[in-house]
C-alpha cells in the first residue's frame, strides 16, 4: 500500500468510526451506498468504480433499480468511488475504510447538460447501520499519531472502551475472565494455548500492522469462541508502489524520572538502573517494506527485526565455605563457585505476505512469520555451581496462513481462511554429554544443588499450536416484501494442541542424593540423613499431543424492513471437544447461542441510530483447562529409595538403576499425571448480553455514541472436592503398588456468579481539517462470588474456585459462603476509565509533515479484599476420620487452609490515577518518495506522580487457629523509620505518572 | 432484568431527546469535563482534589443575545486512600483497660446527579459568553473503611505482630465497613464559554460543591470545571 500524501485528518477521521460495526475473523470491509439526483430520484444501472492503493485492480459494481450499490470484501484502505452513467455527471468521493467496517457513501449526480464533467462529492461517509458490531478500530494513521510506541494487541486494546486490566495484568473485555477473549491476526487465532492471551508482537513488526480492531460486542453470529471480546490485527499487504519504514526506537533509563520513595525510602525505585548509576540504552531496529511483484496482480509485504544482542551477567551459586554435605561431610568445591557467567540473547524475525489477485474479484493471500530467540548459557532455574548445568534455549514462534476471498456476482461473496500458529520451546539438558544424568545434591544449608546437566530436557520441544479453519458465504438479497436480507452462513474450526512431556531432565530421571565428595563421588542413603532418604524419580513421559477443538456453524440474517427499521437474527452452534495424549476423548459438549438486534433510524439518514440487542457468546474450553486432564506437561512420576547406604557411589554406580530399590519396598511417592477428573459433558462458559446504544453522526464524519450493556455469565467450570471421594493410583512402573488419593472433579457450576454492567461513550469530533478530538469513557461494575476458574495468577492458567471445595465441612463448622466466597467486586472491575486524545496533523506545501497527539488516560483504581488464610486441614482430617476414610491425614495437606474474607469481596479500592502522554512527529522529504522522520514520545508528559496503590499485606504466615477473636490482621508498622513496612505503607513501586521518553527515527518511502 | 429496563428507559429518554432536538426551536448539547476541587470538600476525599463529569443541556433563546439553559448532569468525585491511623510496632503501657488501637484506612468517593438552570449571555467578543445559575444536586458519598482494631489490657506490648489474642491483646477485629450517605443541595454556578466551529464550545465554570459523609458532616468547596461541549 502506498503512503498517501495526506495533509489533514479529513480522511483519517473516518477510520476511527467506531460503533456498531460487522463480522469476526475478518480482514476486509465493505462499502455501500446509493446514487441519486439532488431531488432524491434514484439513478439505476450506473457503474461505480472503486479504486484504492489497497486494492488490486478495480472493483466495478452497478447500481440497482433503487440506485443502491454494494462492494463487499474490500481490503481496508483509502478508496476513490467514481460513479458514471451516460447522460449524467460523473461524480467522485473518497472514503477511508477500516477493517470490519460497513461504510455508507451516498453519491449525488445530475443530468449532464454538456460534456460530462467530474464533480467531487464532499459529503462524508458513515458507518452503515447494517454494520451490527460494537467495536473500536485503530488505523495505521492513528497508531502512527497517538503516543504509543508498540502495537501489541493488549496495549492497543486498552485504549478502547470496556477494556480493563484483570488478573495478572491480562486484559478483560466487558468484564470477561482474562482467558475469555479471542486474539486474532488477519482473522485467525494466535492466542497462547495456556493462558489464551497474546500480545501478538512475536508474529509481526509494529509497522506491519495496518489496522487493529477491538470488538466489545460483535452481536453477529459469525463471532464466537469468546465470552469477553475479540482483538483482531490486520497486517499490510503491499501495493502497486513501493513503500516501507526503516525504524530505530531508542530509549535510556536516564530519560526516565525516578519515582518518589514514599514511606519506604529504602525500597529502590522501579527504574532501578538509575539507582545503580547505570544509564541503560535500549535499541530496536525494524524494517517493513511492501510493493508490487506484478502490478495489480501480486503484491508483497516483508518485515524484519534486527535487534542488538543482549547480554546479562549471572553468578554461579556459592554455598559458602562452611556449607557441607547434608550429612556434615566435606563437599566438592568447584573453582566456578561464585564465578560470573554471561547469558546472551539473539533474536531473528522475518515476516512475509503475498497477495495474489486472480481477478479483482478473487484474491488469494498467503502469509507467515517466524521469530526465533536463541539464549546461550541459560541458567534456567535452581541452584548450581557446576558450569555443565548451563544450556541453550530456543523460543520459536511461527505463523502461517492462507486465505481466499471471492465476489461471485452482485449478490454473493465467499471467504475461506486457514492458519497455523506454532510456538515451540526447546530448552534444557541434552543427551550425549560427558555426564547426561542431572543429579541434585542436598547440602547442609538444606538446598539442593544441581550437577552434570541442565534442568529440563532439550530432547523433545514443548509445542503449542493453534489451527483455525473458517469459511463463510454471504448473500445479499434484493428488496422483497419481507425486506432486504444479508444472509451469512459459515463454519469455523479452532483446533489447539499441546505437546509437552515436561521432562525435568534429559534422561527422564531425577536423582536426589545427600552429598558430593571432594573427589566427585556421591553420598546416598536409604535412611538416617536430613533428607530422610535419597531417591530416584522415574518419569513416564509423553510428548504426544493433547487437543481441544471448537467446531462452530452459524446462520445470520440482517433484515432491512424499511429505511427506519432493521432487525438482525442470528444463531450459532458451538461444539467443544478435547482429547488426551492417548487420543481418548475427554470432553464433548455443545451449545446454541442466539443473537438478536433491532435498529431504529428515526430520520432515515443515519444521523441518529438507536439499537437494542440480546446476544449469547459461548467461549472455548481452552488448552489451559483441557490439558489438566491429560499427561501433556504432566508426566506420572514415581519415587524410589536407594537400596543401601553408600558414601562413595561413583557416577556410573549412582546412575545404574540396579542401585535403586524399584519395588514396593522402595516406593515412597507418586506424583503428576491427571489427578483430576472431568465431566465429559462439561460446557464451555457463556455470557448473555443485553445492550442499548444511541449514535449520532454529523455530516462531517464526527460522531458520538452512547452504549449501555449488562452481561451475565453462565456455566463456569469449577472443581469439587468432597470428603470420601477418593481414587486408587496404581503404579505404572511396579505392578502391585496402589496408592489411595483424594479426587478432584470438574464440572459445570452455576453457583459461580459474574455480572457486568456498563455505560460507555465513544466519540470523534473533527474540530477542523488539522485537528480532531476523540476518545471514550466507560463506567462499569464487575461483581460476582468467584473468579470462576480464571487464571490463578502469573503462572497458573486455570484454578478452581473455592466454591465446591468441601462446602459441607464449612457448613458443619458454622460458616456460610460469606466467609469463603462472598459476593462483591471481582478482579478487573474498574468503575471509571477514559482515553481521550487530541490529534493534530499538518503537511506544508513542501511536503513536511508535522503531527502531534496528546493522550489523556484516566484509570480507575482496582479492588482488593480483606482476607486471611485460616486453618482448614485439621477440620478436613477430622471430617474424613469421622467418615471412615483410610487416608484422613492426607486431607490436612491436600487443603491446609482456606481464605476467609472480611466484608464483601473487593471491599477496598486503590486510587484512581490519570496522566497525559504526548507524541510529536516530523517527517521531512529527502528525495523523491524518501522521507526522513523523527518521533518523540513522552509518557506522562507532566511528570505528575500519583500514589496508586499501597501495601495490603496481612500478617505473614497462616493463622493457626480458627478463633473468631483472631480477625483480619493488618501488619503493624515497623520501628525502622527509614524503611517502614506494613499495611498502608507505600514505596516507589506504588506510584504511577513518572515521565519516560522514547525516540524513534528512520526513513519512510 | 431490572437493570435492562433501566437501560431501556435511558434509551427511550435519549430517543426522545433526539426527536426533540430535531423538532424544537432549542438545541441539545452534550458537555464533558472536569477540574480541580478545593476547600474543605477536598479533604473529605483524601485530598484527591478533582471532579470529572458530563451534562446533557437543552438551550432555548431568551432574547436576541441571551439563552436559557436547562441541564442534567453527573459528577464523579474520586477519593484517595487516607491512612487515618496505624498500630505501632510497640505500645507503651497506659494502664487503661481496655485500650484500643487501630490501623484504619478510609476511601471516600462521591457521585452527584444534578439538574441545572442557567442564564447565558453573549459577551462583547465574538463567540464568547458568560453564564450563571443554580444546580440542584443530590450527592451520595460512599465511605469505605478497612483495617484492624486491637483491644489491649493497657499493658506495654513490645511487638504487636501477633496473630492471635494473648495475655495483653484481648481481641483482634477487622475494620471492614462500607457506608454511604446522600445529601441534597442547591449550589450556584458561574462561568464563561467560547463557541467555535459550528457546534463546539469550551467552557470554564466555577461551582460550589457541598458534601457530607457518614463520618463527616457537611463540607463545602469550590470546583473549577473545564468542559468541552458539542451541540447536536
Amino acid at each position: 500500500m502506498t503512503i498517501p500524501n495526506r495533509t489533514t485528518f479529513t480522511a483519517l477521521a473516518f477510520l476511527l468510526a467506531a460503533g456498531p460495526a460487522a463480522v469476526a475473523q475478518e480482514s476486509t470491509g465493505q462499502i455501500l451506498g446509493s446514487l441519486r439526483l439532488k431531488d432524491g430520484k434514484a439513478v439505476a444501472n450506473a457503474t461505480i468504480i472503486l479504486t484504492s492503493p489497497a486494492l488490486q485492480g478495480q472493483r466495478r459494481v452497478a447500481t440497482d433499480s433503487a440506485g443502491a450499490f454494494r462492494a463487499p470484501l474490500l481490503p481496508p484502505g483509502r478508496y476513490t468511488l467514481t460513479a458514471s452513467k451516460d447522460g449524467f455527471v460523473t461524480t467522485r468521493a473518497e472514503v477511508e475504510l477500516g477493517v470490519g467496517q460497513i461504510l455508507r457513501q451516498d453519491l449525488l449526480t445530475a443530468e449532464a447538460v454538456a460534456a460530462t464533467t467530474v464533480e467531487v462529492v464532499a459529503t462524508a461517509s458513515t458507518v452503515d447501520k447494517t454494520d451490527v458490531k460494537q467495536s473500536t478500530a485503530f488505523s495505521d494513521d492513528v497508531l502512527n499519531t497517538i503516543p504509543r510506541t508498540v502495537r501489541s494487541l493488549t496495549n492497543i486494546a486498552l485504549l478502547a472502551p470496556g477494556v480493563t486490566t484483570g488478573i495478572a495484568g491480562r486484559v478483560t473485555i466487558r468484564g470477561s475472565q482474562t482467558t475469555g477473549n479471542r486474539y486474532l491476526l488477519n482473522g485467525t487465532d494466535i492466542a497462547d494455548n495456556v493462558f489464551n492471551v497474546s500480545g501478538g508482537r512475536q508474529y509481526y513488526v509494529d509497522d506491519s500492522i495496518d489496522q487493529v480492531q477491538v470488538l466489545q460486542s460483535p452481536v453477529h453470529a459469525r463471532y464466537g469462541n469468546f465470552t469477553g471480546g475479540v482483538i483482531n490485527a490486520i497486517t499490510k499487504s503491499g501495493g502497486n508502489e513501493f513503500s516501507g519504514v526503516l525504524r530505530a526506537n531508542i530509549n535510556r533509563t536516564d530519560w526516565s524520572a525516578a519515582a518518589p520513595r514514599g514511606l519506604r525510602p529504602a525500597v529502590a525505585p522501579s527504574n532501578s538502573g538509575l539507582t545503580n548509576g547505570e544509564d541503560i540504552l535500549s535499541r530496536t531496529y525494524t524494517l517493513q517494506v511492501g510493493g508490487p511483484i506484478w502490478k495489480d496482480r501480486i503484491w508483497f509485504n516483508f518485515s524484519t527485526k534486527q535487534n542488538p544482542q543482549s547480554a546479562t551477567q549471572g553468578t554461579f551459586s556459592a554455598p559458602g565455605p562452611t556449607t557441607t554435605n547434608s550429612d556434615g561431610s566435606p563437599r566438592l568445591t568447584l573453582p566456578t563457585e561464585g564465578a560470573a557467567y554471561t547469558t546472551t540473547t539473539d533474536l531473528t524475525f522475518y515476516e512475509g505476505k503475498l497477495t495474489f489477485a486472480i481477478t479483482s474479484d478473487h484474491t488469494i493471500e498467503v502469509g507467515g512469520s517466524k521469530q526465533k530467540q536463541h539464549t546461550a548459557n541459560s541458567p534456567f532455574i535452581g541452584n548450581s555451581y557446576d558450569p555443565d548445568t548451563l544450556s541453550d534455549r530456543d523460543d520459536t514462534n511461527e505463523y502461517r496462513s492462507i486465505a481466499y476471498r471471492g465476489v461471485l456476482g452482485n449478490n454473493l461473496s465467499i471467504e475461506a481462511r486457514y492458519s497455523n500458529k506454532i510456538d515451540e520451546i526447546l530448552s534444557g539438558g541434552k543427551l550425549n554429554r560427558p555426564r547426561n544424568q542431572r543429579i541434585d545434591v542436598l547440602l547442609s544449608n538444606l538446598a539442593y544443588y544441581r550437577f552434570n546437566n541442565a534442568t529440563f530436557s532439550a530432547v523433545n520441544p514443548l509445542e503449542r499450536n493453534a489451527k483455525t479453519y473458517t469459511a463463510n458465504v454471504t448473500w445479499y438479497s434484493p428488496t422483497t416484501a419481507f425486506g432486504q436480507h444479508i444472509v451469512d452462513v459459515g463454519y469455523e474450526r479452532v483446533r489447539t494442541g499441546q505437546k509437552s512431556d515436561n521432562a525435568q531432565t534429559p534422561t527422564g530421571i531425577r536423582m536426589f542424593v545427600s552429598g558430593i565428595n571432594p573427589d566427585g563421588t556421591y553420598r546416598a542413603f536409604r535412611s538416617g540423613v536430613p533428607s530422610g532418604g535419597d531417591n530416584i524419580e522415574l518419569s513416564l513421559t509423553s510428548a504426544a499431543e493433547a487437543t481441544s477443538v471448537a467446531d462452530s456453524a452459524w446462520l445470520n440474517d440482517v433484515i432491512t424492513f424499511s429505511p427506519s427499521w432493521q432487525v438482525m437474527l442470528g444463531l450459532r452452534y458451538d461444539k467443544a471437544s478435547a482429547t488426551d495424549t492417548l487420543g481418548t476423548k475427554t470432553i464433548s459438549s455443545n451449545k446454541v447461542s442466539p443473537r438478536f438486534q433491532v435498529t431504529f433510524d428515526p430520520f432515515q439518514d443515519q444521523s441518529w441510530i438507536f439499537r437494542g440487542h440480546a446476544a449469547t457468546y459461548v467461549g472455548r474450553l481452552h488448552d489451559g483447562f483441557t490439558t489438566r486432564f491429560t499427561y501433556s506437561g504432566n508426566p506420572v512420576r514415581e519415587g524410589y529409595l536407594i537400596k543401601t547406604n553408600g558414601t562413595a557411589y561413583t557416577y556410573d554406580q549412582i546412575t545404574n538403576l540396579a542401585s535403586w530399590d524399584i519395588s514396593p519396598n522402595g516406593f515412597i511417592y507418586a506424583a503428576g499425571g491427571p489427578t483430576s477428573f472431568v465431566d465429559p459433558n462439561i460446557k464451555a462458559p457463556s455470557a448473555t448480553e443485553f445492550g442499548l446504544s444511541a449514535r449520532h453522526n454529523w455530516k462531517d464524519g464526527s460522531f458520538i455514541e452512547f452504549r449501555a450493556a449488562r452481561r451475565v455469565w453462565k456455566d463456569f467450570y469449577n472443581d469439587f472436592n468432597v470428603i470420601g471421594d477418593e481414587y486408587a493410583y496404581n503404579s505404572v512402573i511396579v505392578p502391585g503398588i496402589s496408592v489411595r488419593n483424594i479426587s478432584t472433579r470438574w464440572r459445570t457450576d452455576d453457583r459461580v456468579k459474574r455480572h457486568y454492567n456498563n455505560a460507555e461513550m465513544e466519540f470523534l469530533f473533527i474540530l477542523n481539517p488539522q485537528l480532531q478530538f476523540g476518545g471514550n469513557y466507560t463506567y462499569a461494575t464487575l461483581k460476582g462470588n468467584g473468579e470462576g476458574g480464571d487464571s490463578g495468577g502469573a503462572n497458573v492458567s486455570v484454578t478452581g474456585d473455592t466454591l465446591g471445595d468441601f462446602d459441607a465441612v464449612h457448613q458443619a463448622n458454622g460458616r456460610d459462603e460469606s466467609y469463603y466466597a462472598p459476593y462483591g467486586f471481582l478482579a478487573g472491575d474498574q468503575s471509571h476509565k477514559a482515553s481521550l486524545y487530541l490529534n493534530y496533523m499538518n503537511r506544508s506545501e513542501k511536503g513536511t509533515l508535522f503531527t502531534g497527539s496528546l493522550l489523556f488516560n484516566y484509570t480507575g483504581g482496582g479492588v482488593y479484599s480483606l482476607t486471611r488464610s485460616t486453618v482448614f486441614g485439621s477440620e478436613l482430617q477430622a471430617a474424613a476420620t469421622a467418615a471412615g476414610s483410610t487416608i484422613a491425614s492426607q486431607y490436612a495437606s491436600f487443603y491446609p487452609n482456606y481464605t476467609r474474607y472480611f466484608g464483601e469481596r473487593g471491599l477496598g479500592r486503590f486510587n484512581d490515577t490519570f496522566n497525559f502522554d504526548l507524541k510529536l512527529g516530523l517527517e521531512v522529504p529527502i528525495w523523491s518518495k524518501l522521507r526522513g522522520f523523527v518521533e518523540l514520545t513522552v509518557f506522562n508528559v507532566f511528570n505528575h506522580w500519583q500514589r496508586a496503590t499501597f501495601s495490603t499485606s496481612t500478617l505473614a504466615g497462616t493463622v493457626t487457629t480458627t478463633s473468631p477473636l483472631s480477625g483480619y490482621r493488618a501488619l503493624p508498622w515497623g520501628t525502622n523509620t527509614t524503611n517502614l513496612t506494613g499495611w498502608g505503607t507505600y514505596g516507589a513501586a506504588d506510584y504511577v505518572g513518572g515521565r519516560s521518553v522514547v525516540l524513534s527515527t528512520g526513513f519512510k518511502w | 432484568m431490572k437493570v435492562f429496563f433501566n437501560l431501556a428507559r435511558v434509551g427511550a429518554l435519549l430517543a426522545a431527546a433526539a426527536s426533540l432536538s430535531a423538532q424544537a426551536p432549542g438545541s441539545f448539547a452534550f458537555k464533558m469535563g472536569g477540574g480541580p476541587l478545593g476547600g474543605q470538600a477536598k479533604g473529605v476525599f483524601g485530598n484527591a482534589g478533582y471532579t470529572v463529569g458530563a451534562d446533557l443541556e437543552y438551550t432555548t433563546k431568551f432574547g436576541s443575545d441571551s439563552r436559557l439553559v436547562y441541564g442534567f448532569g453527573y459528577r464523579y468525585l474520586p477519593g484517595d486512600n487516607d491512612l487515618l491511623s496505624f498500630i505501632p510496632f510497640s505500645i507503651a503501657a497506659t494502664n487503661v483497660n481496655p485500650s484500643y488501637y487501630e490501623t484504619r484506612n478510609r476511601k471516600a468517593e462521591g457521585q452527584t446527579f444534578h439538574i441545572a438552570a442557567l442564564y447565558r449571555q453573549d459577551a462583547w467578543l465574538d463567540g464568547v459568553y458568560w453564564q450563571g445559575g443554580l444546580r440542584l444536586g443530590r450527592t451520595r458519598v460512599k465511605s469505605v473503611d478497612t483495617g484492624t482494631r486491637i483491644t489491649t489490657n493497657g499493658q506495654a506490648i513490645s511487638n504487636t505482630t501477633t496473630t492471635t489474642p494473648s495475655a495483653n491483646i484481648l481481641a483482634i477485629d477487622s475494620i471492614a465497613t462500607n457506608e454511604s450517605k446522600a445529601s441534597t443541595a442547591i449550589t450556584p454556578v458561574l462561568g464563561v464559554g467560547y463557541r467555535f466551529g459550528d457546534k463546539y464550545a469550551l467552557e470554564l465554570n466555577a461551582a460550589n460543591v457541598t458534601v457530607s459523609t457518614p463520618k463527616v458532616s457537611s463540607k463545602s468547596g469550590l470546583s473549577f470545571e473545564l468542559s468541552f461541549s458539542v451541540t447536536f
